[in-house]
């Protein structure tokens, strides 16, 4: 999960922003990681491609499967810090995004990301997938291209 | 900057969220340039660190000497060049921050970013370049607990 404290704001005036937006320099984090997808929207421009963070599978798929939003997906990497001690840095390149479920757990959904080096791993804890889980449909591929996060 | 909006806002209970912290569960990005994920290990028994995402390279080298914290990992992630090559974001790992000045931009400061393979990045996008002078070191990454990027391809 994301959090600010008032101190990071970056006030800028109030005519060059949305109603309701707030723009931070600092973004504290806690969580065992977090995805960054690039999308664009209709009617966007072509070079207008946006950077978004999820801290949830569930947000990101909602998003792209959203009628009344339209998002086209163009990377998606899961990034995964540090945790300070053994475990390094990690980024993965996502390629596509499967819709399964666990009969292990009443048949919930769960959610599938295979990168570009054929892992798969599922949920906001980027875990792998367990046996019981069953893929279902493919919810969306993603453009893969060299050196892009 | 990174950029939130009503419906990013996360719903924490009252008890259990810091006293002025808002809780997001999702943002944006308001400006095409380069953005950092910090890590840093604070010198308590606990071992506990911290994970920041940062806008400006000005902000990562003061946030990193207004308190003596350890730097675990610190990766940078830079906008798509828009030359042809790619458009997507990069990434690379840092190992050194240093404050300088660029000889080219009538020696203005800057922050450098000194990548895993040694080549030194600075400015808005963080494009690597060279002639700069390096004045003095503010972190270098532990060596022994470097930051690894191995899923993202070194920038071109």
């Amino acid at each position: 999960m994301f959090f600010t404290f008032p101190s990071y704001e970056y006030v800028v005036p109030i005519e060059v922003k949305q109603p309701g937006e707030i723009r931070w320099r600092v973004m504290d984090m806690v969580g065992p990681g977090f995805f960054v997808a690039t999308l664009s929207f209709p009617g966007d421009d072509h070079a207008a491609i946006r950077t978004m963070f999820f801290n949830w599978d569930s947000d990101l798929v909602h998003m792209i499967e959203s009628p009344r939003i339209e998002a086209v997906l163009h990377s998606l990497h899961y990034v995964c810090p540090s945790d300070g001690r053994e475990k390094p840095f990690e980024t993965r390149a996502v390629r596509q995004i499967w819709r399964g479920v666990d009969r292990d757990a009443d048949n919930c959904e769960v959610i599938i990301f295979k990168t570009t080096t054929d892992f798969e791993f599922c949920g906001q804890d980027a875990i792998s997938v367990p046996h019981s889980v069953t893929q279902v449909a493919l919810i969306a591929t993603v453009p893969t291209k060299p050196a892009c996060v | 900057m990174f950029v939130t909006r009503p419906n990013d806002r996360y719903p924490l209970p009252r008890g259990l969220a810091e006293p002025d912290a808002d809780y997001w569960r999702s943002l944006a990005l308001a400006t095409n340039a380069a953005w950092y994920v910090l890590t840093v290990r604070p010198p308590t028994e606990e071992h506990l660190q911290t994970t920041m995402l940062i806008q400006w390279d000005v902000d990562v080298a003061d946030s990193l000497e207004a308190s003596p914290v350890d730097l675990a990992s610190l990766l940078c992630i830079a906008p798509p060049t828009y030359n042809g090559e790619s458009d997507g974001w990069s990434s690379f790992s840092v190992a050194e921050v240093w404050r300088a000045t660029d000889p080219h931009e009538d020696d203005n400061p800057c922050v450098v970013f000194v990548s895993d393979d040694g080549r030194e990045h600075t400015g808005l996008f963080a494009e690597a370049k060279t002639g700069l002078v390096k004045t003095q070191l503010v972190a270098r990454v532990n060596p022994s607990r470097a930051a690894a990027n191995d899923a993202v391809g070194p920038r071109s």
